[in-house]
């Protein structure tokens, strides 16, 4: 038996990997992501602070995120690594870069380490550490001083720490392992000696190609004999080239326009005619740029190094680093947690009271087969199973929810608001958990209903029929007996066997249940992770709802084997 | 070919063949029975329901010509040809010029005052499940159930009772496709499984395990996001993501089943080749039990439909569909009842008149007489 689990178990992970990796892969591929959605926030925070000179046409400027911008981004949403990576890091089995500076040598800067609270009015502090990177012999040593606060602390276990004081009256560095300098990044001034245009450009190893705009104009162009407001820009690409800078120049002038959704690009062709293209969020203006010429009269000086300290760790799913969440701004881990308990209470009181109601329904109706009992609680079963069970919740709460017939029910939620949950004695939070409960309990069980029942009675049928039954009822055993000891044993086995199938209806399933009672379970936490592309959030639902279906799955195979002594599964 | 056929009907002796049996079962099974037959009909019927719910006209008479604008929403745009509203002598509308379309409803009163011998004959419901009211409504919609609505109005104005009757045939129609498409593709993968068994099952296994853990509703979410789906691309998705993950699993239970009898070892001997071993064979003996469960998958289907819709991530709109209807009751105030009732009934009389079916056709094809002793 423990040998049988631990294979089962094992034989978990492969599937548990497939299954995410295939979410990852869609989430991957399917556009319309968090890091489009984040580029489209700045995009339209742009365009509604006027910023990016938009002129006549709003959209004008809108896909002019300058490069570097673009490249913070992709590094905050992990797009600068190779999607397998990317899984692999979600996982846990390749190194996560937890901290990630740059800074110039000797040029010291604080670590944070840890907050706390303390004093009277619990102020927050921060255990702080200052980290330098040096020079010595060509080759990049980071060093950190000793701990301390960053303000001084009087009181409880962390005043045992001094206050931090600054770099400059550190008397002791300590190198350290935590820290390796990942790269180092030259940093150049590109410098237009004609225009007197001066750019910033930080080259370092993953450095391909930079743009950047050197001038724009709005000439007067005639289209259809109305004047439009073109943009003619001047465009930079600065890219490596044996060890230095390349720099060359292209033009592109063009116009966005809008047209009810339809929103295209205009682009002046060289010999002065206009081409309408499609306008692609993700295309920027440089994109259309033809042909590049070498450009020699910018000047390219590196000014200075700057080092790139990182702290990498491992930390993922297998370490219980779920990630945080886009919207929320808290460790997924954290937002599960708060709600399991909800979907939880709500799905173990349907899945008990189900199985309370049906085995002796269906052991009833089996006995009683083809009486008047059997035929009016089999139609009332299967309309039971016709209705979806968020459905019949709906109408419940139409029927009782105080909306235009009774007001019994409350509309929704866990329990009542939480200033009035709190004055509540504990004997009115029963009741109103109670009054909250019943609906949702009574909706969650409509549908699995049919299902158990008529199973147990088609099992218990069955099983009535055999010879051993028979043979009981020879040797002269009573029938309650010859039922219940024997027939029902046996019977139950198909519904064991449909255990852990329900359990991931009741613990996974439940989404449209807790949409229509406003219930705050996991899987409107998901549902609405979805919508809001919060996909830490999905994929750490994901993880739970794979883990509830796949223990389910066993756990139906050990009640098999605890109540059929005949199985033996290894 | 016609002498044989002749035998057949004539010979009384000869003894009926399992479906024809199956067939009587299943006529004997009265619930189920008249289920299936009150359920063909609707169907049958619905594909009319441009003729009988509809806010066109069915005949206009009008200077001596007859025509039949109705016909073109039944029969397609192609067929009858369009006419605007100043054709029809129809200027103005509730104080407003009428442009496009006709409105034949008040077309009809004016042909009346006129008295000029031109005449419109409506439809029996002469409203459209998409059209918009707001113009024509007494008060705010959603509006409660009245002589002219009989079932109300929803949020955007549109009369229900139009709205649930032609989402019937869609909701029929699109779980019917899905049903039948999971069926060919189930059969397809379950039978490659079964029929080869060994490593390929192995792996096809593991396989479909993968795909059935996958949250499928909120994947489609997903997709729907950027795919903006269309009726059928909806009904790929369905069937693609999760329909045809059952169905595999039973067909490829028999196939493994049948595959170890004497008739496949026999039709391999004559040197049948592997898919007319397969499909020839084989699955018409693997078919029966899985038809069985087709009724219960037909309710499945219509009721990821009506999840789908209700989640505001299936068709798109106007399309009328029954989830959309129970979003709206729940989202605005719960006092819009006939917006959760009204559908929901539609949703209950259709899927347990499909149970029913469902439990005849299962009674039919497994008459097992339960034996009790006493």
């Amino acid at each position: 038996m423990f040998k049988y689990i631990l294979k089962r178990l094992l034989l978990m992970i492969p599937t548990f990997i497939g299954a995410t990796l295939l979410v990852f892969l869609i989430l991957a591929l399917v556009p319309g992501g968090p890091f489009e959605r984040a580029v489209f926030q700045i995009q339209a925070a742009q365009m509604s602070s006027g910023e990016g000179g938009g002129g006549g046409s709003s959209v004008e400027g809108s896909s002019q995120l300058s490069p570097e911008v673009l490249d913070q981004l992709q590094r905050q949403y992990g797009l600068d690594k190779p999607l397998m990576v990317r899984y692999l890091i979600w996982l846990g089995l390749y190194p996560r870069e937890t901290k990630s500076k740059k800074v110039a040598y000797d040029k010291p800067f604080r670590e944070n380490l840890e907050y706390f609270k303390t004093g009277k009015r619990s102020r927050t502090y921060e255990l702080q550490r200052w980290v330098r990177v040096r020079k010595e012999g060509g080759k990049d040593i980071v060093e950190v001083s000793g701990v301390g606060t960053d303000f001084k602390v009087d009181k409880g276990e962390f005043s045992r720490f001094p206050e931090l004081p600054f770099a400059d009256n550190i008397p002791k560095w300590f190198p350290n392992e935590e820290w390796k300098v990942k790269e180092v990044v030259d940093v150049y001034e590109v410098k237009d000696t004609s225009a007197n245009v001066t750019k910033s450009i930080q080259v370092g190893k993953d450095f391909e190609v930079s743009f950047f705009v050197k001038s724009t104009e709005t000439p007067t162009i005639q289209e259809d004999g109305k004047p439009e407001g073109y943009n003619k820009v001047t465009w930079v690409r600065v890219t490596p080239d044996n060890g230095g800078l390349k720099t060359e120049e292209g033009v592109v002038t063009s116009r966005i326009s809008r047209n009810g959704d339809k929103v295209s690009t205009h682009l002046m062709q060289s010999d002065g005619s206009i081409k309408k293209v499609k306008y692609e969020r993700d295309k920027q203006m440089y994109d259309y740029i033809e042909t590049w010429k070498p450009a020699s009269s910018w000047q390219k000086t590196v000014t200075e190094q700057l080092a790139n300290p990182t702290q990498t760790a491992f930390s993922g799913i297998f370490t219980g680093d779920f990630g945080t969440s886009y919207v929320y701004d808290q460790p997924v881990l954290t937002l599960i947690g708060e709600r399991l308990h909800i979907s939880l209470f709500f799905g173990l009181i349907g899945f008990i009271l189900s199985y309370m109601i049906c085995i002796p329904l269906g052991i009833f109706k089996a006995i009683k087969h083809g009486s008047k009992f059997d035929f009016i609680s089999s139609a009332i079963v299967f309309m039971g199973y016709a209705t979806p069970g968020y459905a019949f919740g709906a109408l419940m709460l139409v029927l009782f929810g105080g909306g235009s017939f009774l007001d019994i029910f409350p509309l929704g939620g866990f329990h009542s608001p939480t200033e009035v949950w709190e004055q509540m004695s504990w004997w009115e939070k029963v009741l109103d958990q109670l009054h909250h409960t019943f609906l949702p309990v009574l909706s969650y069980m409509v549908s699995a209903f049919a299902t158990l029942t008529l199973l147990m009675k088609n099992s218990l049928m069955e099983n009535l029929g055999q010879d051993y039954i028979r043979t009981a009822y020879a040797k002269g055993l009573p029938e309650k007996k010859i039922i219940f000891s024997h027939a029902v044993r046996n019977s139950l086995i198909p519904i064991a066997t449909g255990i852990g199938g329900l359990i991931g209806v009741f613990f996974a399933g439940s989404l449209l249940i807790e949409k229509v009672f406003n219930i705050d379970g996991i899987a409107l936490l998901g549902f609405q992770a979805v919508v809001s592309v919060d996909y830490p959030i999905f994929l750490g639902f994901l993880v739970f709802s794979i883990i509830i279906l796949v223990l389910g799955n066993l756990i139906s195979d050990i009640c098999y084997m605890l109540i059929d002594p005949r199985i033996k599964l290894d | 070919m016609s002498n044989s056929k002749n035998i057949t009907s004539t010979n009384k002796y000869q003894s009926e063949s399992i479906l024809q049996k199956r067939v009587r079962n299943f006529k004997k099974i009265k619930r189920a029975y008249y289920s299936l037959l009150a359920i063909g009909i609707a169907y049958f019927l619905s594909f009319f329901a441009p003729l009988l719910v509809n806010n066109k006209a069915l005949v206009v008479k009008y200077d001596g010509s007859y025509y039949f604008p109705a016909m073109g929403d039944l029969l397609g745009e192609g067929f009858v040809s369009h006419y605007d509203a100043d054709y029809f002598g129809q200027d103005e509308v509730f104080g407003e010029k009428r442009y496009g379309e006709p409105h034949f409803r008040e077309l009809k009163k004016q042909y009346k005052s006129e008295n000029k011998g031109n005449w419109v004959l409506m439809p029996i419901y002469s409203y459209s499940p998409v059209e918009n009211l707001l113009g024509e409504l007494e008060g705010n919609p959603p509006t409660a159930p009245d002589s002219k609505h009989i079932l109300g109005t929803d949020n955007r104005g549109r009369d229900v009772f139009a709205r649930v009757i032609y989402g019937f045939q869609i909701s029929i129609s699109f779980a019917l496709i899905v049903t039948f498409l999971s069926y060919i593709l189930g059969i397809l993968i379950g039978g490659t499984l079964g029929y080869y068994g060994n490593k390929v099952d192995l792996y096809g296994l593991r396989f479909i395990e993968i795909f059935s853990l996958l949250p499928f509703l909120f994947i489609i979410i997903i997709l729907s996001s950027f795919i903006k789906p269309s009726f059928f691309t909806l009904i790929l998705l369905l069937v693609l993501l999760r329909g045809w993950i059952g169905i595999t699993y039973y067909v490829r239970g028999e196939f493994f089943r049948e595959k170890a009898r004497d008739y496949t070892a026999a039709a391999i001997a004559m040197g049948a080749s592997t898919p007319s071993v397969m499909f020839k064979h084989i699955l018409p003996n693997a078919l029966t039990s899985v038809i069985t469960f087709a009724p219960f998958a037909l309710i499945s289907n219509i009721g990821t439909l009506i999840a789908l819709d209700f989640l505001g991530f299936g068709l798109r709109p106007p399309t009328p569909s029954w989830g959309e209807l129970i979003s709206q009751g729940v989202a605005e105030d719960i006092s819009y009842w006939w917006l959760i009732v009204t559908p929901l009934f539609m949703i209950f009389i259709t899927l347990t008149t499909i149970t029913f079916i469902g439990e005849g056709v299962r009674q039919a094809f497994d008459p097992r007489e339960y034996s009790k002793l006493q």
